[in-house]
């Protein structure tokens, strides 16, 4: 093949796009097969995982990142992990694991696993697995809601060969074994992800081969610039500025105070700047992120604005400039507690409020700000074995000029998350779901409706733990330019009263870190409306999720008749707040009242 | 009467097939497809073929009727009853976006099939084994049939609730109150299309088909009651999306079993060639003026899958596992920032490439192909047809060339190199990431576009040969005619295979056998024309995806697991200690039909001469060379080639590089194989 032009002694087009295919499709290679034969619920329906390809500088050529949070994680974690732990050189073969949160850009349970891309016995490129795996030792099983250092939150592997020369690490192994409360789950999710690797390293090698090492680092280059090229043609069709906005958290899950999240963003000739300097510092629950995951929660916020629909490489990021001091919320330093990494699903929210000052034209207005619905922790009576399955609830997403916000799906940190079908809730644990649905009025009010949230009752049939680890139950999102926002998300515990016993299972069982009753008016004892919660919950006993929608956008009076009059039909939006809040008045539940509308519009532009 | 007849409606054309088997005579026509009246184009190219209907004993019919109903949505206005208080399954779906979209903050959101207020709940429940919690609601079932009907004009009700799959009592009462109260109401029911869990993929499956289900019956009825009336008597099949045909009185029940059988001909196809050219391992690929279609086919036989998607909607039915490559000859090139991007958009038969003077304008890989010297401005279709070569190079000038700082020459070979590199791409994902070695493969290639471009992959992609079957333009018409009738049935059996025991899968499998064999009776198909084929869906206990493998009843459960671990080595590269879980048992009925032998040609020279040269340009050198030229039709058995050549044919050009050569069989079957060093 004729790489090269002679010409210009670089590669030509046909091969720069020849390789990028190649990267790209060796990484959706790997997540086929990890997907395919791992072990978990979190990795196969909730795509907790995060794949990628590196060249041997460690810049990011192509990913598959499972989540969107995921996005750009690894290509923090891998040179970290060279920097700060003596990983002694890597052979073929060889599969390094490291977990160390800081370092890690996530929390402990996400196995962080790499190997090199070997050609003639130098390595060539480095490819990359990250996955949640379902225990890792920590304090509680399932989600560690609140503790309050690092050496609560599981075993940590500083960089350590979990394979050599393609055989595993037996004794690292039987210690990580004896660490886990599901030590045959985290084996198979293990494998999964070393299939993975192995599958990446040799596609990696192969192509080194087929091109050569020399043409192949010149269309890397190409790659790369041709990633920055493309975000900053993107950027410089945007306002240039400096804009901020904050945001809050429920609490830290040790004390019960709002956390304040702050961002600044600046747009200017040489890129964009996201500075979280005037957010809360550090605080003593696991609230706290690593500057990893600081990283990765700008980078989605910064490619759905700049390059959406290109494949994801380094380049794309370099005018991205993401600022958290040591000691900041989103740089937190040992051995502060980073378990819930909650902090990032609500910044990526709070920058997009901080962008909606500067561009209220482009981006959407708040999301249902959160991810709540209950996760189920416990051993499972089928397979006897410990497991976590999340549930995941579908929120709405915040409407766009000239668009209503998207019903029932996740949240952009996690736009590629399934639900867990109800039919297989059932068959694994002892749960039944009495009602799923869309939240009617949830989505906030404006010219352009935000997206309904979902809410899920679930019932006990028998002894269970269940926690949620929702962060935003108790400040509302926002809308745009005089839409609203939605009501916000809300778990609803209540105890089967039918239990003689209800009121001391209530009180010894269920642990509620934030308390939402006054909010919500309740005085029912047997009942709890609340954020975050952990608890063994018995027969009887039902937990009722429900997920906020997403802010409107406009002054719902603008809002025609027509389109309130088909949301009322299709039970989106009741007749109530049709009337109060977009001011259209109905005959019957089919029929606008057109005169009685136009007068109680006028009337409410007046106030 | 014995005569078999197949059409074929495809995007362009009606494709008519038939086939004596008295005589071993196959013929075909064409006519265009008539989109608003599918049937006249049937009975168009069906007219060419100059037929005495009543000698047919079979009619086999390939329509994609049912997908086109749901992308414009032209179906049936149609109802959702499912349990009370989870009216909205199908509108929350499973969350998730599409992967491409997974940044985007643009939503895209294709109208709902069934919109909120058409769907009602009523009372009942069953559990998870298939226990009843609580009692059908009759009354609820009657008021929410009257309301759909009588106050929302609904005409068509697919039923589907929770745990159907285990017990479909509550769906099978549903359905006799509906059916009974509004006989002329099209029912859906959902355990008797899907026996598998996950009530919002089995929703989907259920509406589509309710969806479909009125315009598909009222077309097959019209249809079969006009070859009556011209006096066919014999038997008519609809082909499925997954290999093989069913009944059309079947069919008019579970129209959404046939929603993707376009590429199925073709498929079903070389399945039968695999088995006459006794290679059991092809790589099948159609390549179109779209699109290329790969499907492999293991052992004789295809692979399938049982996750179809159809926009966003999930289908648990069975599907050829087929990887469609936006990749075929009328791909458009671009050069876009400095670098060259090919397709995925197509400029179609119109206006199609520059090179066909339609008024394209865009460079297309059939320009590509023309500008390095493949194709010929003077004998495409049999000369019919001139194309523009002047035309097309100064198309890939201006928009590639120029706007790259490249010469012509290397933009048309940067056009196929990264069409090759998608291409093979998209056969790796059904090749080796299934454990799959291309090299233990023999690639063979049909549709216009494939002989010209295909053979440029199947030297990359290092597979034992490539094949060039006959009239490759008319080959998936021609598979239709060895199409079998095929049916699946499956039953959800979740547990471990220990405990599950090979008793109660033997029982289960000999129950689906059973009806297997009672409906191929019912269809004409005599005991000795029957084969029931067996498998099971494993994972390690703990894993969510599985995977099928084949059992008979000979097999012990030690046969099984040896049977999955190596599945999944194979697969994965590693096999677990785990205990292995049951999921699924399949049954396959399949009723032989007779099927033609392929004609043969007669014998060659051995050095059959050339008809001249042309100039083009050989990938296995890098650089431009003389080409021998050959005519197919002059070709017979036993015949050798050896590139660097091309072979012209009135719908085809098979281009052999100078590393390539070929050999043709006494069926006139080219074989490309690697020159020896």
């Amino acid at each position: 093949m004729s790489a090269i032009d002679a010409r210009k002694g670089s590669p030509d087009p046909a091969t720069v796009e020849v390789i990028r295919h190649y990267f790209v499709s060796a990484a959706a290679e790997m997540e086929r097969t990890l997907v395919r034969s791992a072990y978990t619920t979190i990795i196969y329906e909730i795509n907790d995982f995060g794949l990628s390809i590196f060249d041997a500088d460690y810049n990011l050529l192509a990913d598959s990142t499972g989540l969107p949070l995921f996005l750009g994680a690894n290509a923090f974690a891998l040179p970290k992990t060279f920097e700060k732990f003596p990983v002694g050189e890597l052979e073929p073969g060889d599969v390094v694991m490291m977990n160390v949160p800081y370092w890690s850009g996530a929390h402990t349970n996400d196995g962080f696993l790499f190997s090199g891309a070997f050609l003639d016995g130098e390595i060539v490129g480095y490819v990359a697995a990250r996955g949640h795996w379902t225990d890792m030792g920590g304090k509680d099983p399932g989600y560690i809601l609140d503790s309050t250092t690092i050496h609560q939150e599981g075993v940590l592997v500083p960089g350590l060969k979990i394979f050599k020369r393609g055989e595993p690490n037996e004794d690292l192994l039987r210690l990580l074994r004896a660490n886990s409360r599901a030590p045959e789950t985290i084996m198979g999710d293990l494998n999964a992800q070393v299939a993975a690797l192995r599958a990446g390293a040799a596609r990696v090698s192969e192509l080194f081969a087929k091109y050569g090492v020399e043409t192949t680092k010149a269309a890397i280059g190409k790659i790369l610039a041709d990633g920055e090229r493309q975000a900053r043609t993107a950027l410089a069709d945007l306002p240039q500025g400096s804009w901020e906005a904050e945001n809050w958290m429920d609490n830290d899950g040790v004390s019960d105070d709002l956390v304040r999240i702050h961002a600044k963003i600046t747009i200017d000739d040489d890129g964009m700047t996201v500075d979280f300097s005037g957010s809360s510092p550090e605080v003593r629950g696991p609230i706290n992120l690593s500057y990893g995951m600081a990283l990765s929660a700008s980078r989605i916020v910064f490619k759905t604005l700049t390059t959406p629909m290109e494949p994801t490489n380094a380049g794309q990021f370099v005018p991205l400039t993401v600022i958290a001091p040591e000691g900041n919320l989103f740089n937190a330093v040992y051995p502060a507690p980073v378990f819930t990494i909650w902090a990032g699903v609500v910044a990526i929210d709070t920058l997009y409020k901080v962008l909606a000052e500067a561009m209220p034209d482009i981006v959407p207005a708040s999301s249902g700000g959160d991810l709540g619905d209950p996760g189920f922790y416990g051993k499972e009576p089928y397979t006897k074995r410990q497991v976590w399955h999340q549930t995941n609830a579908g929120v709405g997403w915040g409407a766009r000029k000239g668009e209503d916000g998207l019903n029932t799906t996740h949240h952009i940190s996690m736009s590629t998350v399934r639900n867990v079908p109800v039919e297989v809730i059932e068959t694994r644990l002892p749960v039944m779901c009495d009602r799923v649905g869309m939240r009617r009025d949830s989505g906030g009010a404006g010219q352009w409706r935000g997206g309904l949230g979902t809410f899920r009752d679930y019932r006990f049939t028998g002894k269970f733990g269940a926690l949620n680890i929702v962060k935003k139950t108790r400040t509302p999102g926002w809308g745009i330019a005089g839409g609203h926002a939605g009501p916000m998300n809300v778990s609803i515990l209540m105890a089967d009263t039918t239990r003689a016993d209800w009121q001391e299972h209530w009180k010894n069982d269920i642990t509620v870190y934030a308390n939402n009753d006054a909010i919500w008016g309740n005085t029912d004892p047997s009942k709890v409306y609340c954020g975050m919660f952990r608890g063994e919950f018995g027969p009887g006993d039902v937990i009722r999720y429900l997920a906020d929608g997403g802010g409107g956008w406009g002054d719902p009076l603008d809002r025609p008749h027509d389109r309130v009059l088909s949301d009322v039909t299709e039970g989106y939006v009741s007749r109530e707040a049709a009337e109060r809040d977009y001011g259209v008045v109905f005959i019957d539940d089919s029929t606008v009242d057109e005169p009685a509308t136009l007068a109680r519009r006028a009337a409410l532009r007046s106030k | 009467m014995r005569k078999l007849l197949a059409v074929d409606i495809g995007g362009t054309f009606v494709d008519a097939v038939t086939f004596d088997p008295d005589t071993g005579q196959v013929r075909f026509e064409k006519d265009f497809t008539t989109p608003a009246d599918p049937a006249t184009g049937v009975y168009g190219a069906m007219g060419r073929l100059d037929l005495d209907v009543s000698q047919l004993s079979a009619f086999i019919h390939g329509t994609t009727l049912g997908l086109n109903t749901v992308l414009q949505r032209s179906g049936a206005k149609t109802g959702i009853i499912t349990n009370e208080g989870f009216e909205d399954v199908f509108e929350i779906a499973r969350f998730m976006r599409e992967r491409p979209l997974m940044y985007s903050l643009v939503y895209d959101t294709p109208p709902l099939l069934v919109p909120r207020r058409l769907r009602l709940g009523v009372a009942g429940r069953m559990d998870a084994r298939g226990e009843e919690l609580a009692p059908l609601d009759e009354n609820g079932v009657k008021e929410c049939v009257r309301r759909l009907v009588e106050e929302h004009g609904v005409a068509s009700i697919a039923i589907c609730f929770l745990h159907a799959y285990r017990n479909p009592a509550h769906e099978e009462r549903a359905a006799a109150i509906i059916r009974t109260a509004y006989p002329n109401v099209s029912v859906s029911v959902s355990s008797e299309i899907v026996r598998e869990y996950r009530e919002y993929e089995r929703t989907a499956t259920t509406a589509v088909n309710a969806y479909i289900r009125p315009i598909f019956g009222r077309y097959i009825a019209g249809l079969a009651d006009g070859m009556k009336r011209s006096g066919f008597k014999g038997s008519f099949y609809v082909t499925r999306s997954g290999g093989g045909s069913l009944l059309a009185e079947d069919a008019v029940s579970i129209p959404v079993e046939t929603i993707f059988s376009g590429p199925a001909g073709g498929i079903i196809g070389a399945a039968r060639l695999s088995e006459l050219l006794n290679r059991p391992n092809l790589i099948a690929a159609d390549v179109g003026g779209t699109s290329t279609d790969a499907c492999v086919i293991l052992d004789g036989t295809p692979s399938v899958s049982y996750e179809a998607r159809l926009e966003r909607l999930p289908l648990m039915i069975a599907t050829y596992d087929i990887v469609s490559i936006g990749a075929g000859g009328g791909s458009i090139a671009r050069a876009e920032n400095g670098n060259l991007k090919v397709g995925p958009k197509s400029a179609g038969s119109t206006p199609g490439p520059i090179c066909y003077g339609r008024g394209g304008t865009e460079p297309t890989l059939s320009d590509a192909a023309l500008a390095l010297g493949y194709l010929s401005s003077d004998n495409f279709l049999g000369g019919e047809m001139k194309l523009l070569r002047a035309e097309a190079l100064a198309g890939i000038e201006a928009k590639l060339a120029v706007p790259l700082g490249i010469d012509v020459a290397s933009a048309a070979r940067g056009v196929y190199e990264i069409l090759v590199a998608k291409t093979i791409a998209a056969i790796r994902v059904i090749t080796v990431e299934r454990g799959l070695d291309p090299r233990d493969f023999s690639l063979l290639v049909y549709g216009g576009a494939g002989a010209m471009f295909m053979t440029a992959v199947g030297r990359e992609l290092g597979v034992g040969e490539i094949i060039i079957p006959q009239g490759p333009s008319v080959f998936s018409a021609w598979g239709m005619l060895m199409s079998d009738v095929v049916q699946t049935y499956a039953q959800t059996m979740i547990g471990l295979i220990e405990d599950v025991g090979l008793d109660a899968v033997h029982r289960e499998a000999e129950s689906l056998a059973e009806q297997a064999r009672r409906d191929l009776k019912r269809g004409g198909f005599p005991p000795e024309r029957q084969t029931i084929s067996r498998s099971v869906q494993l994972r390690y206990f703990g894993q969510e995806h599985v995977l099928e493998v084949p059992f008979d009843m000979q097999d012990g459960l030690d046969d099984l697991r040896g049977r999955f671990d190596d599945v999944h080595r194979a697969r994965y590269g590693h096999a677990m200690k785990d205990p292995v879980q049951l999921v699924n048992v399949r049954v396959h009925g399949i009723g032989r039909n007779d099927k033609p032998e392929l004609p043969t040609v007669g014998p060659g020279t051995g050095t059959p001469p050339s008809a001249g040269t042309r100039r083009a340009h050989c990938f296995a050198v890098q650089s431009e060379t003389n080409f021998a030229v050959f005519m197919r039709d002059a070709l017979g058995e036993g015949d050798r080639i050896a590139g660097p050549a091309i072979i012209e044919e009135k719908t085809t050009t098979i281009v052999l590089h100078s590393d390539q050569k070929a050999v043709v069989d006494r069926y006139g079957m080219i074989y490309i194989s690697k020159k020896e060093a």
